[in-house]
């Protein structure tokens, strides 16, 4: 039977690693979905009876009041104002949706709540429509058991009969009437469709959990470990005496491993002592036609078997990579978690200090981090080297742990202050280490895959931190979040304890220069195109993403109402897009050499996309926005970095990657540290979304001047503009030549 | 030529029990689990950090929701103690007559048994009546004063600890002049159970789901990867007798797997070099002779 192609669906289907992701994302989706229903059941078991006692305790309230009335002789069917007092009772209890007053006989004396009711003997509102909400909220109730109630369920709402009695009567059986506390059955409408907003949200966010976790395992476990092994059993096959370098995989892995560098070892070491018995007779026997006879016997020997020489193999480097995308994720996520509330948190800590709510002083701790953080990453390279990827993360993670820990627990906006440079100092630490990992291993021809892998990481945090830290901030608090996110970042330093190389340097030679030097970064500056494209495109991106989407967003959405969970979305859809738009528009412009297109194009549409906050602003609005953002920066932030070495060519030959990325890199977080600044200080002149629209404007505006920039001087030189070095004649001829062209002009 | 085995060979690990208990390779004092239960705790662990989410969150916003309709009964409870007190002003009896006050607070404590104590008290925080199984305050904390200063429409001002919740209100006349404030001490107790019943109840219900989470994820683990860890052991036996010594045993390697075909080639190039060594071997021993 041939062999399947590779794009075969049913090869696809039969991939036992593909079948394995369908099963958790059905297993989640099933057991996820089960776990919420449930849980919303039990939490109406113990609500409803707490609604009870409200309805009920509401009742005695107002039977005591009618009692009293009624015991000062004012007849129980004359009660003046009844209604009007029914009525603020109502007004006052959101709980509480209909209160009527029906005399002995069933007839309404006296209501107020819920539209009429269908007949005018009974107290009853029209009844809720049922829809999926209310379905939900009475299939999980039947479903755990209903709790015993006062009140009585009646055409979807919960009814508490309370006997009016007059007060003095000491005939307990002569009831002047009935009053009707009603509670609706869907009063926790509203939270059940929040709560189902959530467990989406939740769910999305675990997918992208299991699929990290499930990415890490089988990569680590098994699909490295064995790409590594049938790469070994495959130079031997070739006659390359390799054996299977030892790794973390399952048992059965090893045991194929164990029993192929056995067998190799033995063939090896009679390879071994086969040559050292042939050059002991060689030594011997110098006759001429015994040496050939020798040579020839090695020659058919290392025709079938010989020991491999250096770079004869090439290690899988998968594992590494999926390690580093694995620890990125974890402690990425610990920051991002605090991504929705972080400014309206820091705003109350520096009113509890007494320096007021304004902007500015808000936006300092978030400039301080990126700040921070910026000069961290470009100084931190050497080191982290020196020390050892493994070592160096973990560093990273537990200041980033307490760093966030004391920001969670902060007496005053000063010692904030220095909790977020801590955080951002172990942030850093730990994103040069996780970098650093890949490119030890990665090598000149893997690099992008690997930064690649490792930045999938990354974006999955910007979805999964925001998406889970806004509800949890909605439930349980700022601090207690801010706690989680510490955890988190704990669990990164045991993560990274595990999988990352705890050898200096890798154990290769490092494939990136150490550090940042300030006399490569001015002759990199004197190359226009690359300033044009640091100042016009870079700078403006990574400002507009904190002073936009980390200062103001959250900002302008608490004040709109909005819940942290709600925030917490909107954060996310920019990672989303990110994360699904990212690859497809760096592939377009990778083959149709768009770069200078994509950047310009998706500096103006996240620009462009903030205008529209000048015009009555509101929730969808600012949801736009931050969608533009996301698209804008998705289409333009990885060709940015491709045009970047590309107009540095010449600086990379001279000089090599590294500073060109340095420098470019570090002025981008500049501009990160810039934008809660720059928008804090704004915000005392326009307002909250007139900012945001200021800021959208400036950076089209950087986009605009830089497309027109890069029409007019292009990406590289003109041909025409060009010395050609390769024929000396011309540049000896040069000025004569020039000479020669203007005449003709 | 006899081969003379420099390298000791690892010590055969039994690996045909799919699940297995751990085993540890010889030499490296390494843990390693099985294919199947490495694959299967993965799962199961992704799928246990989306119950727990989903347990948290939805037990924290009960839980929240459980609060406010406790404190929101309590302010209720609070507010027609404060509105009978409050007649009494009306009608011109001052908060300092200590008879009507007591009356008013004893009846209203004596209706619910969650109240712990109600305290009456003046402007500067003298308590003027109070009734309740606590021990009534001298003067009453600079908070509840603040309350009672700048009350917020609408809004109950309250404070909790782990066992009570007070909820403070303003005493007002008819002038709209704080006389006075009034602190209803609510217990926790039946508050703290319902929460905690709830938790445990939760608990228990996403414990369920994920016992049978397990046991679809490790079932479905070991049919999806039979054939996998089937193949694997089939390669290993398949290395079992290669060597200088004799022919290579039988072995039939499935086409469609890569590990099979590596197999394969690998042990028939290991054979083919054990062949070359004793050919050359005799060569060396013709060449010596």
């Amino acid at each position: 039977m041939p062999a399947p192609g590779p794009f075969a669906i049913g090869r696809i289907a039969r991939d036992p690693v593909i079948r394995l992701f369908t099963l958790t994302t059905l297993l989640l989706v099933i057991t996820m979905g089960f776990a919420g229903f449930y849980a919303l059941g039990v939490s109406q078991r113990y609500l409803l009876p707490a609604l009870d006692r409200k309805a009920h305790a509401v009742g005695e309230v107002v039977a005591h009041r009618t009692a009293m009335a009624v015991g000062y002789g004012i007849p129980f069917e004359r009660l003046v104002g009844m209604d009007d007092y029914l009525a603020s009772i109502i007004s006052a209890q959101p709980e509480i949706a209909y209160l009527g007053i029906t005399d002995q006989r069933g007839h309404r004396l006296y209501r107020a709540g819920l539209g009429e009711p269908a007949t005018g003997t009974t107290a009853m509102p029209v009844a809720v429509k049922d829809g999926l909400l209310m379905w939900l909220s009475g299939a999980s109730l039947d479903f755990v058991g209903r709790p015993p109630l006062h009140a009585k369920l009646q055409s979807s709402y919960y009814d508490t009969a309370i006997p009016l009695r007059d007060s003095d009567r000491r005939d307990s059986d002569r009831l002047d009437g009935i009053l009707h506390v009603g509670v609706s059955a869907g009063f926790y409408r509203s939270q059940i469709a929040e709560q189902m907003e959530d467990i989406g949200v939740v769910l999305l966010a675990a997918l992208l959990i299991a699929f990290e976790v499930l990415l890490a395992v089988v990569t680590m476990r098994v699909t490295s470990p064995l790409a590594t092994l049938k790469s070994s059993m495959r130079a031997v096959a070739d006659g390359l005496l390799v054996r299977p370098p030892a790794s973390t995989s399952t048992r059965e892995i090893a045991h194929l491993a164990d029993r192929v560098s056995a067998l190799v070892d033995d063939l090896r070491a009679a390879f071994e002592r086969l040559t050292a018995r042939l050059e002991h007779v060689r030594a011997g026997r110098p006759e001429r036609d015994v040496q050939t006879a020798l040579t020839r016997v090695a020659e058919a020997v290392r025709a079938v078997i010989r020991p491999p020489a250096d770079g004869d193999v090439q290690p899988n480097v998968d594992a590494a990579f999926t390690a580093a995308r694995v620890c990125a994720f974890l402690f990425v996520s610990a920051e991002e978690m605090a991504r929705p509330f972080l400014p309206v948190y820091i705003r109350g800590v520096a009113e509890r200090t007494g320096l007021g709510s304004d902007d500015l002083v808000v936006g300092l701790p978030m400039s301080l981090f990126m700040l921070v953080a910026a000069v961290s990453m470009a100084s931190l390279v050497g080191w982290s080297e020196r020390l050892g990827r493994r070592r160096s993360f973990v560093i990273g993670a537990l200041l980033s742990s307490v760093g966030l820990l004391g920001t969670a627990f902060a007496f005053s906006y000063w010692d904030l202050l220095a909790w977020r440079a801590l955080s951002a100092f172990g942030y850093a630490t730990a994103f040069v280490a996780c970098q650093g990992q890949v490119l030890d291993v990665a090598g000149p021809t893997r690099r992008a895959r690997g930064v690649a892998v490792f930045v999938g990481g990354i974006t999955a945090a910007d979805i999964c931190g925001p998406a889970i830290g806004g509800i949890l901030a909605g439930e349980a608090g700022f601090s207690s979040t801010l706690a989680a996110g510490a955890v988190l970042a704990m669990a990164a330093g045991v993560a990274g304890l595990r999988a990352l190389s705890g050898v200096p340097g890798g154990g290769v030679p490092p494939a990136v220069a150490k550090g940042f030097r300030f006399a490569d970064s001015v002759a990199l500056l004197r190359n226009r195109r690359f300033s044009m494209l640091l100042v016009l495109a870079a700078m403006p991106a990574k400002l507009l993403l904190t002073g936009v989407l980390f200062f103001l967003v959250p900002l302008i959405a608490s004040e709109f109402g909005a819940s942290q969970a709600a925030i917490g979305r909107l954060v996310m859809m920019y990672g989303i897009a990110s994360f699904v738009l990212s690859s497809p528009f760096a592939r377009l412009a990778d083959r149709w050499k768009l770069h200078g297109v994509m950047v310009g194009a998706g500096g103006m549409l996240a620009g462009v996309g903030m205008l529209p906050m000048l015009f009555e602003p509101g929730l969808p609005k600012v949801a736009i926005a931050v969608l533009a953002l996301g698209v804008g920066q998705a289409m333009s932030i990885s060709p940015q970095l491709a045009l970047a070495l590309r107009v540095c060519e010449p600086q990379v030959i001279r000089f090599g990657h590294a500073p060109v990325l340095g420098l470019y890199r570090l002025v981008e977080r500049l501009g990160g540290a810039l934008g809660p600044f720059v928008a804090g200080g704004l915000v005392g002149l326009f307002g909250y979304a007139n900012t945001m629209a200021v800021l959208g404007a400036g950076a089209a505006m950087a986009a605009v001047l830089f497309s027109i920039a890069f029409l007019l001087i292009g990406v590289v030189d003109h041909p025409d503009d060009r010395v050609d070095d390769a024929d000396p004649l011309d540049m000896v001829d040069a000025p004569l030549l020039a000479g020669t062209a203007k005449t003709a002009a | 030529m006899s081969r003379k085995p420099d390298v000791q060979i690892p010590r055969r690990i039994d690996a045909t029990h799919p699940l297995g208990d751990v085993r540890r390779t010889r030499g490296t004092g390494q843990m390693r689990l099985s294919l199947y239960t490495t694959i299967g705790i993965a799962a199961f662990s992704s799928v246990t950090v989306g119950v727990a989410l989903v347990a948290v969150l939805t037990f924290l916003k009960a839980n929240g929701n459980l609060a406010e309709m406790s404190l929101s009964s309590q302010a209720f409870i609070a507010g027609t103690v404060q509105a009978q007190l409050e007649t009494g002003l009306d009608l011109g009896i001052g908060i300092d007559a200590a008879g009507n006050d007591t009356q008013v607070i004893a009846a209203a404590a004596a209706a619910d048994p969650q109240i712990r104590l109600i305290e009456a008290f003046d402007v500067r925080g003298r308590v003027l009546a109070a009734t309740g199984s606590l021990d009534r305050h001298d003067s009453v904390p600079q908070a509840w004063l603040q309350a009672i200063r700048a009350p917020q429409p609408g809004h109950a001002w309250c404070s909790e600890t782990s066992t009570t919740l007070v909820v403070c209100l303003p005493l007002t006349n008819d002038f709209g002049k704080t006389v006075g404030g009034l602190a209803v001490s609510f217990s926790r107790a039946l508050f703290s159970a319902e929460s905690h019943a709830m938790l445990r109840a939760i608990i228990i219900g996403c414990g369920k789901v994920l016992a049978f989470a397990l046991v679809v994820a490790m079932a479905a683990v070991l049919v999806m990867f039979r054939r996998t860890g089937r193949s694997f052991r089939h390669a290993a036996q398949a290395l079992d007798g290669v060597g200088p010594d004799g022919p290579l045993p039988p072995f039939t390697p499935d086409p469609l797997a890569e590990v099979d075909v590596a197999t394969d080639h690998f042990r028939h190039r290991v054979a083919r070099g054990w062949q070359e060594l004793e050919d050359a071997g005799q060569h060396l021993d013709a060449i010596g002779r």
